[in-house]
């Protein structure tokens, strides 16, 4: 209990180089984007590329933010993509026969909380790697959407029913994402939820111990990401008021990507945040919308991006050395 | 020493990663006098050209490498060029997935963008109501969305924003079987089958694959019996797969004249075809009719003559200038006195003989890449612009795109 | 050649942030001594030779290897030059072979044009382990199929080649049987014979002063006292290093002074005929107030009977009751008031990659939350009232406790079931790799918990501790009660051996 008063500025950064990292990409994006587009006669911070920018990393964010509670197992959920584009597709179809987007939402919010419930516990009972689970239903869920549109007999469909243009503001976008937020974050922080949940990542075997219940603490962070993936399937449906047998694809590995530039750790465990995902779905999409604005043509920004992305990764992955007298 | 061997990994994988993305083509960057002031071109000043406005055309491609994509983008680049604009590549969604192409163009979208030359009609109508200022033009598109009477983007036709698409081939699934139908009966073959992609990529196909048998079944009624045709087995959908091997080895598959391959056939059937013939799956004298436009060397000189491939129809890339006409003419506020939001067919661009391939390959942009020889000369294209000619006519763009002038018969002239 | 300096260090710094490891330290080694490292959790010891054996680098100061500066970068470094560490964890690899273990980065030695000969390397190896006697290790057998007392002699086998100067023991001995450490003192009696150089660390003082010609104590990453072979031989030297080493008189209350085995009458955990494994129909009554100790070889069965208390283990007959009720689970056992020490600290009783306070308070969220809400203020109100009353050496709660010593550490592990306020708790091996100091804490504690009339179990491998602290002794062998002792001051460890082997 010796409190040390002096401010020792070199460990601080050495303790928070992850974070810092992480925010200092963001931070970096924003002053560049900032900076240089004037020049090129553009502007990040115009109320159309603000909008661009929101609905380019609302789907994103609001997936990464529940994949927290994921990750901070140790875990992955490889599904999200799969489910997105069913969930979008059930919200179109079940619209245009009902004229309302509800049925569809609860219809999803089902499946969700389902397949939550099997990703969560077939890990502990049937001993495997929880990630497998999600694979399975990642090729259940893509078989199932094949059939749907080969069914209908087309490649998309789009929403004539129901009403659905309040999904494609900006500010109820920032809402959303802020509730989602705040929601995430308490559970994460300051419930028994969020805290199990990152002891079962750092040590599943003290963490059971300790009094942490294997299999319910393992689902329940499952179905938190399940309500995170219907609001963004939501978001995604209401862009374009459509979905395709394409939509959702890729959308674990952009997931995964933001998490990483958010700094978030692979492995799980204490140093999770909920701050991090927002930060890393952010930096990804700023890149995206940014990168043009300074007249990086397209076919370069792919480039652009894996290069901030190794940096970031270069920074952040590294091992942490913490070894004390002993 | 460590760390140095990690940079020289990490810089690897940035350029692994970088091999993967698109490939690079004469990309926009590589064009030091895109920056357009307006005006200020044509240091001749011929017979005094009308003020034009500039901007950025952007073209939303669904290909991003091979011989197709890199004529486009030089022949697209060219004409912006000598235009006054700047030509922008942005990819459209893989899939045609209407939220990843609006994505795409909103991320890619700046101030300067004045119009948008679609390749893909996947959300179209939401591209549209995003940008209510730019005009659109598809190339290479029959743009279903839009045209067909169910199509979620059907109203876009009210819109004066939206100038017409031209198509790769036929909009009409009907056309395309007649074609097919009569180089079968023309070339004399006897035992066929057809291949054909499923219909959320090829939406006509199955009207295509109906009439074609249809056609068969005429010549039949009439024909002698030993010059009667048979059309063997069902009709194979391809899954945007290449075709697998084992199809040659069902009943009648294995000796067939010729496969009628109502598809990009260069790269999802013959590899397959060729192995099945190695393999003896496959008759050596088995022909392929189909399309697409592949320059491998082996596959060029397996065209014609007692190649395995004796037509290839595709179409002339100098389409791309169709689109970017009727942008120039909507931007520049004179539109055609005729004009209609219209779907013109495009001409094939028939390849059944290794003098077609050398043609092509030494004469003619779709081969050299080069738009010095493009077929549709810069007074052909003035001619139908209306800020040079203003008395020019939808129709006369539309013929001088349907002309004989465009064909792979006019190389060899 | 005897006498001549292997080994200086001078003026050796190092810092860990705000943590000082070791303050401006000289130390020297001689060929032919057995050095004995000495010390409380943290106090430096092992840190010095880590730094001399590549592990990590001094914040300042200089070493001279054989009359020549020495600066390694790397364990492998340092090895090949002659400095070898056998460390206090496991360090050998899983999944491959004894004789790959053993060769591990000289491979190229029996490899013809790229390809090893693995009849030669087993053949090589299989004479290293018949030179160091553990010839009951054959090397063509997977590593896994051995105990983690094999895995540490073939590490052994591995550090120990011709050409080590100096051979560095850290700790190692707490993980070796009887049998074990005899084939560690005769390898270093030998390594001394033939001129070379040997530090031991320890925490066993009976086998410092059995086995090392010098001893120098540390304490707070100072060199406090260097003992030579006489003094330590002097009567009074074992209080005289104890000082040293606390730097306070610890006095001669250790253990429980009192011999009343006498507890209250309501029993808190009851074994019913328990049967699983190798365990038969064992039945045993822990009543509130008392202490029960178990006693054995490690592998009897009492770690199992400890595990099985907790709910780990899957009974196949019988019952483990708490107030009536069967355990049936870590979580269930945690509701009715039972806590659980495992003896494997850093892979189960602790998450060593969070903060001291998330651990403490992990089995107390459910109390810690009011409708679903934990407070963090709440949270560190309880973490610091363990931290305090442990004395656990930490800048601050939100200290990671992989970065705690061995004792601080196991001081967190007991603070989690003080801080739940658990009713029995079972502590196998609780002071394992803990020092004097903080073990006398720690048997205070216990005595106090008693007194408190908690009702303890106390499976451990250490006699003397178990003498000295447990109402009731159990001794078992081969997964079976060999015979039962009452607290008493007539017990001696002689009495008991003879019922364990």
């Amino acid at each position: 209990m010796t409190e040390t008063k002096k401010f020792d500025f070199k460990a601080w950064v050495k303790a928070h180089a992850m974070d810092l990292a992480a925010y200092g990409g963001l931070v970096v994006c924003i002053i560049i984007f900032t900076i240089f587009p004037p020049f090129f006669g553009e502007n990040l911070w115009s109320a159309a590329k603000l909008s661009t920018l929101m609905s380019s990393v609302i789907v994103t964010a609001l997936l990464s933010v529940g994949a927290v509670f994921i990750y901070s197992m140790g875990c992955m959920d490889i599904s999200v993509g799969g489910q997105v584009g069913l969930y979008a597709t059930i919200i179109v179809v079940m619209g245009n026969k009902t004229g309302s987007l509800i049925p569809g939402i609860l219809l999803s919010l089902v499946i969700a909380l389902v397949i939550g419930v099997v990703n969560g516990a077939t890990g502990q009972l049937l001993h495997i790697y929880p990630i497998i689970s999600s694979v399975v239903f990642m090729m259940i869920l893509n078989g199932l959407r094949s059939i749907i549109y080969n069914g209908l007999g087309t490649r998309s469909v789009t929403l004539s029913g129901a009403e659905y243009r309040m999904f494609r503001s900006p500010v109820l976008m920032l809402v959303v994402l802020v509730v989602e937020f705040l929601i995430v974050s308490f559970l994460f922080n300051y419930t028994k939820l969020g805290k199990n949940a990152k002891a079962i990542g750092a040590n599943p075997t003290a963490a059971e111990q300790s009094g942490i219940h294997p299999i319910l603490y393992r689902v329940l962070p499952y179905l938190v990401f399940a309500c995170c993936v219907v609001a963004a399937s939501v978001f995604q449906m209401g862009y374009t008021g459509s979905a395709s047998d394409s939509t959702g694809t890729g959308f674990e590995m952009n997931v995964m990507v933001a998490l990483i530039l958010g700094g978030m750790p692979l492995s799980g465990g204490m140093r999770s945040k909920v701050s991090k995902a927002v930060v890393g779905a952010f930096t990804f999409s700023l890149l995206e919308v940014g990168l043009p604005l300074i007249g990086v043509p397209s076919n370069m920004t792919f480039f652009v991006k894996a290069v901030i992305f190794i940096i970031v990764v270069l920074i952040t992955c590294r091992k942490q050395s913490g070894t004390l007298p002993r | 020493m460590k760390k140095l061997i990690a940079l020289l990994m990490a810089l690897v994988m940035v350029f692994a990663l970088c091999a993967c993305g698109p490939t690079t083509g004469p990309g926009p960057a590589s064009n030091p006098g895109s920056e357009t002031t307006p005006g200020g071109e044509q240091p001749g000043g011929e017979e005094n050209p009308p003020a034009p406005v500039g901007g950025t055309i952007m073209w939303l491609s669904n290909l991003t490498s091979g011989p197709q994509y890199e004529a486009a983008m030089n022949y697209g680049q060219y004409i912006c060029e000598k235009l006054g604009y700047t030509f922008q590549v942005v990819y459209a969604d893989g899939a045609n997935d209407p939220t990843g192409n609006l994505n795409a163009v909103k991320n890619a979208m700046t101030k300067d963008v004045v119009g948008i030359i679609a390749t893909q009609d996947g959300g179209i109508q939401n591209i549209m109501e995003e940008y209510p200022d730019l005009y659109v033009a598809g190339f290479n598109t029959d743009m279903a969305a839009i045209y067909n009477e169910d199509g979620p983007a059907h109203s876009l036709l009210e819109n004066d924003h939206w100038l017409g698409t031209i198509v790769d081939g036929h909009a009409s699934g009907v056309d395309e079987a007649h074609e097919y139908s009569k180089v079968v009966i023309e070339g004399g073959y006897k035992k066929v089958a057809t291949i054909s992609f499923p219909s959320f990529a090829y939406p006509q196909h199955e009207v295509a694959v109906k009439v074609f048998r249809e056609d068969i079944d005429a010549y039949n009624a009439t024909a002698a019996d030993a010059d009667k045709i048979e059309v063997v087995g069902e009709n194979k959908v391809l899954m945007f797969a290449p075709l697998e091997e084992s199809w040659f080895m069902e009943a009648g598959n294995s000796d067939l004249d010729a496969i009628v391959g109502i598809c990009a056939g260069t790269m999802f059937i013959y590899p397959t075809m060729k192995q099945a013939m190695a393999n003896g799956n496959c008759s050596a004298d088995t022909k392929l009719l189909t399309g697409g436009w592949e320059t491998g060397a082996d596959l060029l000189a397996d065209i014609g003559g007692d190649g395995v491939i004796q037509r290839i129809r595709i179409s002339p890339i100098e389409n791309i200038a169709w689109a970017i006409v009727q942008l120039d003419n909507a931007i520049q506020g004179k539109p055609y006195p005729d004009f209609e939001p219209s779907r013109l067919d495009s001409v094939s661009y028939e390849i059944d003989s290794a003098e077609d391939v050398a043609n092509i390959m030494d004469h003619s942009l779709n081969g050299t890449l080069d738009p010095k020889y493009s077929q549709i000369s810069d007074a052909d294209l003035e001619s139908v612009l209306t800020r040079y000619n203003p008395d020019a006519t939808l129709a006369q763009l539309n013929a001088l795109f349907q002309s004989e002038q465009l064909t792979v018969d006019a190389l060899a002239k | 050649m005897s006498g001549e300096t292997i080994i200086e260090i001078r003026h050796m710094h190092k810092a860990f942030g705000p943590t000082i490891a070791l303050k401006d330290v000289d130390f020297t080694l001689h060929r032919g001594e057995i050095r004995g490292l000495i010390g409380e959790n943290g106090s430096g010891k092992s840190t010095i030779m880590s730094i001399a054996s590549g592990m990590q680098k001094a914040t300042s100061g200089e070493m001279t290897y054989l009359g020549r500066p020495w600066h390694p970068n790397t364990m492998v470094e340092a090895q090949d030059a002659g400095i070898s560490m056998i460390l206090q964890e496991a360090n050998t690899i899983p999944g491959v072979t004894v004789a790959e273990n053993i060769f591990a980065g000289h491979e190229t030695e029996f490899s013809k044009l790229g390809i090893i000969s693995m009849g030669k390397m087993y053949k090589a190896a299989d004479q290293v382990l018949d030179k160091f006697g553990i010839g009951h290790i054959k090397a063509r057998d997977s590593i896994d199929h051995y105990t983690f007392e094999d895995r540490k002699l073939i590490e052994i086998a591995r550090c120990v080649t011709d050409d080590t100067q100096i051979l560095v023991v850290d700790e190692t001995t707490t993980a070796l049987s009887l049998e074990g450490r005899e084939i560690l003192y005769k390898l270093v009696h030998k390594l001394a014979d033939e001129g070379k150089g040997v530090v031991f660390i320890s925490h066993d003082m009976d086998e410092i002063l059995e086995q090392c010609t010098d001893l120098t104590v540390l304490r707070d990453g100072d060199i406090v006292g260097t003992l030579t072979r006489e003094e330590m031989d002097a009567p009074d030297a074992v209080q005289r290093i104890r000082y040293l080493m606390v730097g306070r008189e610890i006095g001669e209350k250790y253990y429980r002074e009192d011999y009343d085995p006498s507890c209250q009458d309501e029993v808190a955990l009851e074994y019913d005929h328990v049967t699983f494994g190798g365990i038969k129909d064992f039945s045993l009554k822990l009543h509130k107030g008392e202490i029960v100790g178990l006693g054995g070889l490690s592998g009897c069965g009492m770690h199992e009977i400890g595990r099985a208390a907790y709910g780990l283990e899957k009974l196949e007959s019988g019952r483990v009751l708490r107030g009536g009720k069967p355990v049936t689970g870590p979580l269930n056992a945690i509701q009715s008031g039972i806590g659980y020490i495992s003896k494997n600290r850093d892979t189960e009783a602790l998450i060593l990659e969070a903060a001291i306070q998330e651990n403490i308070v992990l089995p107390s969220l459910t109390a810690l939350s009011r409708h679903g809400y934990i407070s963090p203020r709440d949270e560190k109100k309880m973490a610091d009232k363990e931290i305090d009353s442990f004395r656990i050496k930490c800048n601050n709660g939100g200290q990671w406790v992989n970065t705690l010593s061995g004792g601080n550490k196991q001081k967190v592990s007991f603070g989690k079931w003080t801080a739940k306020g658990s009713e029995v708790i079972i502590m196998d091996c609780p002071t394992r790799g803990v020092d004097i100091g903080v073990k006398q804490a720690m048997y205070a504690l216990i005595e106090q918990m008693k007194k408190d009339g908690k009702a303890i179990l106390m499976v451990s491998e250490e006699l003397a501790e178990l003498i000295g602290m447990v109402d009731r002794l159990i001794i078992m062998k081969d997964f079976e009660v060999t015979k039962e002792f009452t607290r008493s001051p007539d017990l001696k460890q002689t009495d008991i051996i003879e019922y364990m082997i």
